[in-house]
């Protein structure tokens, strides 16, 4: 528990808790929540009236409407259910890079754990799937605080291992996944793009909502260097002898196209992309994130 | 192009250092383990051409600079007019001596000289300045004018002495020395080594004229002289004495002659030796001329040998002194067969040597006299000055204090002897002698086995000297000089270091004593016979004269000189002005034997002899394509300095500009 606590700083939990997550797109649940329904029913909260048409359920006229207009409406409701999440969870090798603060992984980590603690105390299902060249684990969605505690216990020892095969691995989970879910992709997507779009559309067209973190640190993006360096590839053990500062800005045109192509394949497909990095206090960008997520839906 | 100082050219591996520096000390920075190597990789590509030609370019300059660093300090001359043709100025020596008048196909190393030096004047540039010097002494100041050059040197010839090549190579240098811009001298001789034995100069500041020595013509097949003519005394005969220069033995006629007859004889001479021929004269002669010819024999000015024989008699030797042993074993070696040897004794005290005493002899022998009477030491120093010759053997009666205070030279810084006594050291074990000085006429009977002959001498006893600037002629064992020689006026001085008694040296007890003493004596008593070499200053013994060349025309006498040159072979009169009892002298002119010996030197040896200075050694080959390709040399040390100072700045500028460049390009992405 003081693992848990660990994950999920106070500080972090009293900012979220203030907040709504709430889906862009409405998704089939199992429970009653917060989120609106795809099926307009009987349900607790009115919807709107709408004019009588052959056919309609008779149960649902408002006679009262017909007292006062003398013409026959029928009530809609919107049926409030429980959003089923599935946290993808990147630890390739490349998740291991750590700048001056925290390593990606240990990033992704704590956005994960937030994201879940928040969700179920929504009472919304929270899933997790870690993975790198292939699924090494995976925790199914539920809801209950048990689970919670069983699904942070999964991400405090998730470690980095192996090689990224991003595209392989997101076609292989929407091959699986049936139900319409909220998929958050934690990664830092540094496979080919094509192939890592490609499998991020599966989703979509199986209905999910996908949402993409690309957790990054700032010295991917800068190469902040100075002198030369023999740099260590942290997956494959590769090994480069180049001097940063002579191809720096060659290196920052290149990420810079490659962060590009992710956000306008997103775009495109109509996949939320967000951008992290890791010297972006987590629980700061997690907050802003979902008010502007709030805002916008 | 050539090196003053071609030892720093090993210096110019190190121009290597910055490409072994870029390769094996390359800094390779720390291991950072990093997300991924993907854009690293290509940006390295894509930035990598330009980089590499960046660094290319950088460490080319630093090359190229450390390159000109070092091969400025090697002191680079070229003659490439690629470096333009700064103003020369050059001085043209030319052997003019005996033995350029050698041929072979038919022309003399001196026509194929003047040619040589006709190329290398017109190779010079324009504005050139040149002079021109000759081994004899004959110069041509500095001109611009090239037709003067040309008519001067078509004038020179060879002449009949060994000529002075030191003191032309000097003159050389030293006219140079004030000149600036390019600077050369051109020296065309045959090669004769001869002429180098005195030759040995160091230039230390390594900014010499460069010499450029071309060999003319083709080396010379051996060569035969008439070395010496002389009587044999007590009989009607004479000694013809004839050299084998050459390296194959000679079968050569030797012949005599005199005023109406002709005698000859067939010889064959070793490689390398001399022989001689005795010639029964057919009647009483005076003139004599001794001849040697062969077939294919290069130099015929050499083969001719004069002496007046009415001008020569015994040779008088005085001997004196205190050693009894000493005088015992001289005079028993002297008297030796003495009417075959000419020589004729004397024996005196030391105090009884004068003028009278002492008249008509050639040589006088002190063997330990012990400290000489004032006026005997000042006879003596006036006798030898005047052409007297001295050989003193010092013994244990002589004290060094009086030695070195008596043969100093009165009101002058001259010390006469050739050595200094220091003292006389214990030696353990006996003292062999361990060089000599074999080419020396004295060690001449012994032949090239002097050395070996003379090792089996010893010493008992002997007396440390201090050479003062005598030429050693033999030295013991820890470089101990033995017997030294000085030329002092027109006579000279023989200083021993031992006493010839069976006390000091078994050298009395070998049966080459009385042999090398004989020759010793002959040697030294020579001038008696009024025999001088060409080109000698004759400066008579007393009283003056009218001098007459062999062509009967009276000849003035050089003020500077002191006397008469003798520059050319033959019977020269010297008649007395004063009337009285002086009778006319009749000197027997001949060219130095040791001329005749055409042996060439080798690149290695002058440049070995002319230290820090660079020589192109041209054989006769290579020699004229040389010089018409042109020789003026340029010294290229302060361009390269400059170049490298222009690469350095060039380098340092190119790779600050880079650097901004990198770190702007990072700043600005």
């Amino acid at each position: 528990m003081a693992e848990d606590r660990r994950l999920l700083d106070p500080a972090v939990l009293a900012r979220l808790s203030n907040l709504y997550l709430v889906a862009r797109t409405v998704v089939e649940g199992s429970l009653t929540g917060l989120h609106r329904s795809l099926h307009k029913g009987s349900s607790v909260e009115f919807a709107e009236h709408r004019e009588y048409a052959p056919g309609d359920d008779p149960r649902y006229l408002d006679w009262r409407v017909f007292g006062r207009t003398d013409r026959l409406y029928v009530k809609t409701f919107r049926e409030e259910t429980n959003l089923k999440s599935l946290i993808l969870l990147d630890a390739s090798g490349s998740m291991a890079y750590r700048g001056r603060g925290l390593s990606k992984l240990e990033y992704a980590v704590y956005l994960a754990a937030g994201l879940s603690y928040l969700m179920v105390n929504q009472k919304d299902a929270v899933g997790l799937m870690v993975f790198d060249s292939a699924v090494r684990r995976m925790v199914k969605p539920a809801s209950t605080s048990r689970h919670l505690h069983h699904l942070l216990e999964q991400l405090q020892v998730t470690a980095a291992a192996e090689t990224t095969n991003l595209g392989e691995v997101l076609h292989t989970i929407a091959a699986r996944a049936r139900r319409r879910s909220l998929i958050i992709l934690i990664s830092d997507l540094l496979d080919d793009p094509e192939r890592v779009l490609k499998g991020l559309v599966h989703f979509r067209h199986k209905y999910h909502e996908v949402l993409v973190f690309q957790v990054l640190d700032p010295d991917e993006l800068e190469l902040p260097f100075s002198g030369p360096h023999t740099f260590l590839d942290l997956e494959t053990g590769d090994r480069l002898e180049t001097d940063a500062p002579a191809i720096r800005a060659e290196y920052r045109k290149l990420v810079g196209d490659f962060l590009e192509t992710y956000r306008k394949g997103c775009a495109e497909h109509n996949i939320s992309y967000v951008r992290a990095l890791t010297n972006d206090p987590f629980d700061h960008f997690l907050h802003r994130y979902l008010e502007r997520r709030a805002r916008y839906s | 192009m050539n090196f003053l100082n071609p030892l720093w050219l090993w210096a110019l591996t190190g121009a290597a250092l910055p490409i072994l520096v870029h390769l094996f000390a390359r800094k390779r920075g720390k291991v950072l383990k990093f997300s991924t190597l993907q854009f690293l990789r290509l940006s390295q590509l894509r930035t990598g051409r330009r980089r590499r030609l960046e660094e290319i370019l950088v460490l080319l300059l630093r090359v190229l600079a450390l390159a000109c660093l070092l091969a400025a300090l090697a002191g680079p001359v070229s003659r490439s007019r690629l470096f333009g043709e700064r103003e020369t100025a050059a001085v043209l020596i030319l052997d003019d001596s005996l033995s350029m008048a050698a041929a072979v196909n038919g022309r003399t190393a001196s026509v194929r000289a003047r040619e040589l030096a006709r190329s290398a004047l017109a190779s010079l540039p324009e504005k050139s300045e040149v002079a021109v010097l000759t081994f004899a002494g004959r110069r041509l100041p500095f001109t611009r004018r090239r037709d003067d050059v040309g008519r001067w040197l078509d004038g020179i010839e060879p002449g009949w002495t060994a000529g002075n090549l030191p003191a032309a190579l000097e003159e050389a240098f030293g006219l140079l020395d004030r000149k600036t811009g390019n600077r050369i001298i051109y020296l065309f001789t045959d090669g004769q080594a001869y002429p180098w034995r005195n030759v040995v100069r160091s230039a230390k500041d390594g900014r010499r004229p460069a010499l450029v020595l071309a060999l003319a013509g083709p080396p010379a097949a051996g060569n035969l002289t008439c070395r010496e003519v002389e009587p044999v005394p007590g009989r009607r005969r004479a000694r013809c004495t004839v050299s084998n220069w050459g390296d194959r033995p000679a079968v050569a006629e030797v012949s005599l002659a005199g005023p109406a007859w002709r005698l000859a004889r067939s010889l064959e001479v070793a490689a390398g030796e001399s022989r001689s021929v005795d010639f029964d004269l057919p009647e009483e002669a005076g003139r004599l001329e001794g001849g040697v010819a062969a077939a294919g024999d290069p130099l015929a000015a050499d083969n001719v040998c004069r002496v007046d024989l009415n001008a020569s008699g015994p040779r008088r030797i005085m001997i004196a002194g205190s050693s009894g042993p000493a005088l015992f074993y001289l005079e028993k070696a002297l008297a030796l067969d003495a009417e075959t040897t000419g020589l004729e004794l004397f024996s005196r005290e030391s105090a009884g040597l004068s003028a009278t005493a002492l008249a008509g002899c050639g040589m006088v022998i002190l063997a330990d006299p012990g400290r000489l009477a004032p006026a005997v030491s000042a006879f003596l120093q006036d006798y030898v000055r005047s052409g007297g010759n001295l050989l003193y053997f010092a013994g244990d009666r002589v004290l060094a204090a009086d030695f070195n205070r008596d043969w100093q030279a009165p009101g002058g810084t001259e010390f006469l002897m050739p050595a200094r006594i220091i003292d006389w050291p214990r030696l353990a074990v006996p003292v062999r002698i361990a060089w000599a000085a074999a080419e020396h006429p004295l060690f001449l009977p012994f032949g090239s086995r002097a050395l070996e002959y003379l090792k089996s001498v010893n010493f008992n006893r002997l007396v440390r000297l201090e050479p003062v600037d005598g030429t050693v002629l033999m030295r013991g064992e820890s470089g101990l000089p033995l017997l030294l020689e000085k030329r002092v006026g027109r006579g000279r001085i023989m200083l021993a270091a031992f006493l010839p008694g069976e006390d000091w040296t078994n050298l009395v007890f070998k049966p080459g004593f009385p042999v090398l003493m004989q020759h010793l004596a002959r040697y030294l008593s020579g001038g008696n016979l009024l025999a001088v070499r060409t080109g000698e200053v004759f400066r008579p013994l007393a009283g003056g004269g009218r001098l007459f060349s062999p062509e009967g025309s009276e000849v003035p006498a050089e003020p500077a000189a002191g006397g008469w040159r003798l520059d050319r072979p033959g019977f020269w009169r010297l008649v007395p002005t004063a009337s009285g009892t002086a009778r006319e002298r009749v000197i027997s002119v001949n060219p130095d034997p040791e001329e005749g010996n055409l042996a060439r030197i080798g690149a290695a040896e002058v440049r070995q002899r002319l230290a820090g200075v660079t020589v192109e050694f041209l054989e006769a080959e290579q020699a004229l394509p040389f010089l018409e390709r042109g020789a003026a040399a340029r010294d290229l040390s302060d361009t390269l300095l400059r170049l490298a100072l222009l690469l350095i700045l060039a380098e340092a500028g190119l790779a600050a500009f880079f650097y901004h460049l990198k770190h702007r390009e990072g700043r600005h992405a």
